[in-house]
């Protein structure tokens, strides 16, 4: 199976830059996430990929295939996004048979069977539906949609507690039945921690990190003690946070430690989870220390 | 020979279209019946009720074609919505639609010249080809200019679609004062014997031949096309 390229996407609506010489790959049959704050461009870029709307500058292409206006390539990628592109009163089995339709091989069995788990009939009119049962009835659909490369936008918008859990088991099944590339753009960051394996972060309109989950979790170490302690421990190294409280401070670094460096008596070591990645990343308070 | 997903937006606008045109043909022939019952009601005379049920195919002959235009002259962007959504590209789906809007315009027309047929004689296949091509040529524009909407937001669509017209009307209105101002001078030619004589007299010559409309009508319709084409390619979802 080709890889999915993205390269140096641009894009701008007026003035404003939402995405800035974005590149990076999407490998087969394996789960990415697609960070970002609000209004970072996670939607943007998704669109773009889908060729939904056009970039300013740069190519999407599955290995050496343009996906601009090609039907071989967009037969191969199936984006579930927040908004409902279908027409008013569609049911939910019209959703399934135009799918089946266009990219073949619809699995309606497992389809159905989902469906019922989640309470949902396949008779209903997507726009009869909550924002919540929209959302499964379109989870619904792109897990038996025959594509390579499923994004999903939101993907667990609107629903509760017990549907989220659902969710991820029956994500984690599909993935386990027919390995394929899945990319979760979300907000719930812990909720998807254990489920993706590589993460994409962007910020300010540009890749901030690139990489697989286990490798930044490995470089996401918390060092606390007194702070000219923790200063000296952590010169030179790439510091996301620090916080203060009296005497003691916290740094959180994204780095790997030096093994030459003799931690000191009241240092502690930890680590911190990639919701605080995120967030220690997009707050923009990263700094090197001197 | 049309490939899968051609065929799907093929039958995706049939079936649209399809549901469409029964909602207006129910509407149509009840809303008669309803008018012409209470006639009856009133008047207690059959006979006029029955002339009066003969006007039904009349109302049809004027809906249905209305129904054909506004379809393509509104569902571009939903129509592109939903192939976008199944991973239609936007040259499948002007080649779906085009193949479509043919068949459907033909399926119409043929319809409307059987109902005409029921309360007026066949005005001959001449009749038939120049009524078909200029009703084709009609759905073709109103899908032009659908497609064309299609690109711009709400608030841009007001302002072309107020704009736009204005825009027309004053040109008209300059063309027309610039001919008969013309009309005055020496620079149009005069009509002598069945033909126009003087200066610019063989650009207005070339109307007299009878293949003259054709070749208008040709030149037209391949900018239209262009135009869907031109359009169509630029879809896009809209933020609005």
């Amino acid at each position: 199976m080709e890889q999915l390229s993205i390269n140096h996407i641009t894009k701008r609506f007026g003035r404003q830059i939402v995405l800035d010489d974005i590149s990076f790959t999407l490998a087969p049959a394996k789960i990415y996430g697609l960070l970002g704050r609000n209004g970072a461009g996670k939607s943007t870029l998704l669109n773009i990929i889908t060729n939904r709307i056009f970039p300013t500058a740069g190519t999407v292409k599955l290995g050496d295939q343009d996906a601009n206006d090609n039907d071989d390539v967009l037969g191969r990628i199936f984006l579930m996004s927040e908004t409902n592109l279908y027409p008013k009163r569609t049911s939910i089995l019209r959703m399934f048979d135009l799918a089946n339709e266009a990219y073949g091989q619809f699995n309606y069995q497992t389809a159905a069977r989902q469906l019922k788990e989640f309470g949902l009939d396949e008779k209903q009119h997507l726009s009869n539906l909550s924002t919540g049962q929209q959302t499964i009835a379109k989870f619904v659909l792109t897990l038996n949609v025959d594509a390579d490369y499923i994004l999903m936008d939101e993907p667990v918008l609107g629903m509760d507690a017990a549907h989220r859990d659902l969710f991820y088991q029956e994500l984690l099944k599909s993935y386990q039945a027919k390995p394929r590339t899945f990319v979760l753009s979300t907000h719930l960051i812990e909720e998807v921690q254990q489920l993706v394996e590589h993460v994409i972060i962007i910020d300010q309109a540009k890749v901030a990190i690139d990489d697989d989950v286990q490798h930044l979790l490995d470089q996401a170490h918390t060092v606390s003690g007194p702070a000219d302690q923790v200063d000296k421990y952590t010169a030179g190294q790439r510091v996301l946070a620090s916080e203060d409280l009296g005497n003691i401070r916290t740094a959180y670094l994204l780095d790997d430690l030096d093994d030459q460096r003799v931690l000191p008596d009241q240092v502690k070591l930890g680590h911190y989870d990639l919701q605080h990645l995120f967030i220690y990343l997009t707050n923009g308070g990263e700094t090197k220390n001197a | 020979m049309l490939n899968t997903k051609q065929k799907m937006v093929a039958s995706n606008v049939f079936h649209r279209l399809g549901v469409a045109t029964l909602i207006t043909i129910a509407w149509v022939v009840g809303f008669e019946l309803v008018v012409d019952l209470l006639g009856l009601i009133f008047n207690h005379n059959l006979m006029s009720f029955l002339i009066s049920l003969q006007g039904i195919p009349e109302s049809l002959v004027t809906f249905l074609p209305a129904i054909l235009v506004i379809y393509f002259l509104v569902t571009s962007y939903g129509d592109f919505k939903w192939a976008i959504q199944n991973g239609i590209s936007r040259s499948t789906l002007w080649q779906g639609r085009l193949v479509a809007l043919v068949l459907s315009t033909l399926l119409v027309y043929l319809i409307d010249e059987l109902l005409t047929m029921t309360y007026r004689p066949f005005g001959g296949w001449r009749e038939v080809l120049i009524n078909f091509t200029g009703f084709l040529t009609l759905v073709l524009t109103c899908q032009a200019i659908g497609n064309g909407f299609s690109l711009l937001n709400r608030k841009w669509k007001v302002i072309v679609g107020i704009g736009l017209p204005v825009m027309l009307v004053i040109l008209l209105m300059m063309l027309l004062s610039g001919l008969s101002a013309l009309s005055d001078s020496i620079f149009l030619p005069t009509y002598q014997h069945n033909h126009f004589v003087g200066p610019l007299a063989w650009l207005f010559n070339i109307t007299m031949t009878p293949a003259t409309p054709w070749i208008i009508w040709g030149v037209y319709l391949v900018i239209i096309i262009f135009l869907t084409k031109f359009f169509n390619d630029r879809l896009q979802l809209r933020r609005d």
